[in-house]
């Protein structure tokens, strides 16, 4: 009984080191991103991350503590890119005359 | 039927495992990738598959009907809400030429947006010379 038990815990302990590693790459794509729709994408993973480490945590205690925090998040978590992409990425490049390619930089 | 217990047990700490392993991977295409594009295209990884393969390991390890009802609700509204975010995102990437127009194969938008000032900025003052063509894309 103590083996598959033992698996389990390495299992979900190695899945919540990989969501903790994503975010911050996550972290780091925010802080560098060279516009904000990079950032703004970045923010809507962010959510998803945290909704599936806060998954594994659930799966990793058997509780279902956290539920409600993982629904508002699914529920709310896209506000903040709809926001960016609709009022201040036209703000935060204004606006590109023409359209030739390659003027972002860091490409 | 403690045995089958056990097995969805493990069957759900991989399905977890697997969840969190694609989401890093996303990640990872998301830091590496370089265009507005192409990290949309990363990032729908760990909305969709890798979320989805999480709760469904919670799933299979919580027994309670209440908590499966509420998974099933957390990946709905995850895959209701992430093509909103992603296609105005996507469009705000468009509009603001922050894509690489060379290596588009094929740009359908391209022909209703071929107007002499590009910046039809989506979203503020509404200006009247550039009506018919802003809820388009």
């Amino acid at each position: 009984m103590s083996g598959p038990e033992t698996f389990d815990r390495v299992l979900m302990t190695c899945a919540v080191v990989f969501v903790v590693v994503a975010g911050a790459l996550l972290l780091f794509r925010i802080s560098r991103g060279p516009s904000m729709l990079d950032r703004a994408i970045a923010l809507d993973v962010f959510a998803a991350v945290v909704i599936a480490g806060l998954g594994a945590k659930s799966a990793f205690a058997r509780d279902s503590f956290y539920f409600p925090i993982m629904l508002v998040l699914a529920f709310l978590g896209f506000t903040g890119s709809v926001g960016i992409a609709r009022f201040i990425a036209v703000r935060d490049k204004p606006l590109s005359r023409r359209r030739a390619g390659g003027k972002e930089g860091q490409r | 039927m403690n045995v089958w217990s056990q097995v969805a047990d493990t069957a759900g700490a991989v399905l977890v495992f697997l969840g969190a392993a694609i989401s890093l991977l996303g990640v990872v295409g998301m830091v590496k990738l370089p265009d507005v594009l192409s990290r949309s295209h990363a990032a729908t990884k760990p909305q969709t598959l890798g979320l989805l393969l999480v709760l469904a390991g919670v799933g299979l390890r919580l027994h309670s009907g209440m908590d499966l009802a509420t998974l099933a609700l957390i990946g709905f509204f995850q895959l209701m809400t992430g093509p909103v975010a992603a296609h105005l995102v996507a469009r705000s990437a468009y509009r603001t030429g922050q894509i690489e127009r060379g290596e588009l194969l094929f740009d359908d938008l391209d022909a209703q947006l071929t107007e002499p000032e590009p910046e039809t900025e989506p979203g503020t003052e509404p200006e009247p010379g550039t009506g018919p063509e802003r809820d388009q894309g």
